[in-house]
C-alpha cells in the first residue's frame, strides 16, 4: 500500500511539476473552452434559448472538448522521448499505473472545469453559488467517469497512425451517455434539485471504467 | 483440403437458411395480418427488429471473444473478433437504415431521438470505431491487443447507453407514436413471422460470421506459408 501510495505521488508531482513549468495543456484546454463559450453563446443568440438555460450544456461542452484535447497532450507527453518506457519499467501493476495518469488527469481537468465556473456566471448571466455542493457533485462524478474512460481510450489510439484525428472519433461516441447524464446532473443542481438517478449512473459509470481500466490497463502497455 | 462432413454442414446450414428465409418472407409478407394502426407499414418491423437482434449478439461476441484473446493470445479469438464487429455493425446499418424507412410514414419524421434510435446509433459509432480502428495500426500485435480491450469497452457500453436514452427519454417526451410496436404481437401469425425472421437473421448472421472467420483463417495460413516459402529460398 505503502509503495501505491508513493508511486501516486510519484506520478503526480512529476504531471503537475511538468503542467506547472510549460502550462501547455492547461493553457491550450482553458483558452480552448473560454473560445468555445463564446462560440455557444453567439450561434445560439438568435434561437430565443435563455443563455441560463444553455449553461450546463455549454460547461459539458467545454469538458468534452478541451478535455479531449488535454488527454491526448497528456498521453503525448508521456510518448515524447521514450517516456512511457520508464513507465512501464516501473515495478508496479499497469493498473496502479491507470489509477495514477487517472489522478492527475481528473484533478488538471477539474481544476480547469472549477476555473470556468465564474466564467459561466459572467458570460451565461446562471447563479452558480447558490447551490454549488450539488453543482460540485454533478462535476465531480462526471469528469472522474469521463477521465476514467478517456485515460484508457487515449492509449488505444495512441498507437495508430492518425492518433490525433482517431481519439475524438473514438471517445466521443463512448461519453455520450456520460453527456446525457452529466448535462441532466448538473442543470437539475443549478436549478436547485438533486438529480439522484442522473448521480448514481456517472458514478456507476465512473466506477465500471476505472475496474475496465485498472484490469485492462496492462494489455495496452505491452511493448 | 475441407473435409466432406465439413462441406456436407455447410450446405445443410445454407439449405436451412434458405427454406427460413422463405418462410419468414411469406409470414411477414403474406400470412401476418397488417397492424390495425400502422397498416401495412408495420412489416418492416419483422425485418428492422431481425437485424437489430444479431448486431447486438454480435457486439456482445466481440467482447467475449476479446476477453478470450487477451486471456489466451491465440489469433483464432481475434480473427472470430474481428468478423463479429464487422457483421455487427453490418446488421445495426441494416437497422439503421429500416429504422427511419419505418419511421417516416409512423412519426411522421425520419428520425426522431427516439430511445432505440438513439442507442442504436451511438452503439454503430462505437463499433465504426473498432473495426475502423485496427486498419490505422501497422503492428498486427499491437492492433489485436488494442482492438481486443477497445472491443470489451464497446460492449460494456451497450447496457449504458440502453438506459442512458431511455431515463433521457422519459425526462425529454418522444414523438407520440401511433402504436407500439408490441401491441399487435398478440396475434399468431404476427408472432410466427417475427420468429420465423429472428431465426433467418440469427442463422443469416452465423453464416457470414463463420464465412468471415474461415476466411481470416485462410489469409492468416496464407501468409504463414508465404513467410515459410520467403525462409526456405533465403536458406537455399
Amino acid at each position: 500500500m505503502k509503495d501505491v501510495l508513493h508511486l501516486f505521488t510519484l506520478m503526480l508531482r512529476k504531471d503537475l511539476k511538468r503542467e506547472i513549468r510549460s502550462k501547455e495543456i492547461f493553457l491550450s484546454a482553458f483558452l480552448f473552452s473560454v473560445i468555445l463559450l463564446c462560440v455557444i453563446y453567439f450561434a445560439t443568440a438568435g434561437t430565443g434559448v435563455s443563455p441560463s438555460k444553455l449553461t450546463a450544456a455549454g460547461l459539458w461542452l467545454c469538458i468534452l472538448f478541451s478535455g479531449t484535447i488535454g488527454l491526448n497532450r497528456t498521453h503525448q507527453s508521456e510518448m515524447a522521448n521514450g517516456c512511457i518506457r520508464a513507465l512501464i519499467l516501473a515495478p508496479h501493476d499497469a493498473g496502479w499505473l491507470y489509477l495514477a495518469k487517472f489522478i492527475t488527469n481528473f484533478v488538471l481537468l477539474l481544476v480547469m472545469t472549477v476555473l470556468l465556473l465564474p466564467l459561466l456566471a459572467l458570460f451565461f448571466h446562471t447563479a452558480i453559488g447558490t447551490h454549488l455542493p450539488q453543482l460540485l457533485l454533478s462535476l465531480i462524478l462526471g469528469v472522474s467517469a469521463f477521465v476514467a474512460l478517456g485515460t484508457l481510450v487515449v492509449v488505444i489510439t495512441a498507437n495508430t497512425r492518425i492518433k490525433d484525428v482517431l481519439f475524438p472519433i473514438i471517445q466521443l461516441p463512448l461519453v455520450i451517455p456520460l453527456l446525457m447524464g452529466a448535462v441532466e446532473a448538473t442543470q437539475a443542481a443549478l436549478n436547485g434539485e438533486f438529480a439522484s438517478g442522473w448521480l448514481q449512473f456517472l458514478g456507476v459509470m465512473a466506477v465500471i471504467f476505472l475496474c475496465l481500466g485498472f484490469i485492462l490497463y496492462e494489455f495496452l502497455l505491452e511493448e | 483440403m475441407a473435409k466432406q462432413s465439413d462441406i456436407v454442414r455447410a450446405l445443410l446450414i445454407l439449405v436451412i437458411l434458405f427454406v427460413v428465409m422463405e418462410l419468414a418472407l411469406i409470414w411477414a409478407l403474406g400470412i401476418a395480418p397488417p397492424d390495425r394502426n400502422q397498416g401495412d407499414i408495420q412489416r418492416i418491423f419483422y425485418f428492422h427488429l431481425g437485424s437489430v437482434w444479431p448486431a447486438f449478439m454480435a457486439f456482445f461476441y466481440v467482447a467475449f471473444a476479446s476477453i478470450r484473446y487477451l486471456v489466451t493470445r491465440l489469433d483464432s479469438w481475434d480473427r472470430k473478433a474481428r468478423v463479429a464487429g464487422q457483421i455487427g455493425l453490418c446488421f445495426c446499418t441494416m437497422a439503421m437504415i429500416t429504422g427511419p424507412i419505418w419511421a417516416k410514414p409512423t412519426w411522421g419524421v425520419w428520425w426522431a431521438w427516439d430511445a432505440r434510435l438513439t442507442s442504436t446509433f451511438v452503439l454503430w459509432l462505437i463499433f465504426l470505431g473498432y473495426v475502423i480502428l485496427r486498419d490505422y495500426v501497422d503492428d498486427r500485435d499491437k492492433a489485436r491487443r488494442l482492438s481486443a480491450v477497445l472491443g470489451i469497452l464497446g460492449a460494456a457500453m451497450v447496457p449504458l447507453v440502453y438506459f442512458s436514452t431511455r431515463w433521457f427519454e422519459n425526462q425529454h417526451p418522444g414523438p407520440v407514436l401511433l402504436a407500439d410496436e408490441d401491441s399487435g404481437i398478440k396475434d399468431p401469425h404476427m408472432l410466427a413471422a417475427l420468429f420465423l425472421a429472428l431465426a433467418a437473421f440469427s442463422l443469416l448472421s452465423y453464416v457470414f460470421w463463420k464465412r468471415g472467420t474461415e476466411l481470416l483463417d485462410l489469409q492468416a495460413r496464407l501468409r504463414l506459408l508465404r513467410m515459410r516459402v520467403r525462409v526456405l529460398e533465403e536458406e537455399r
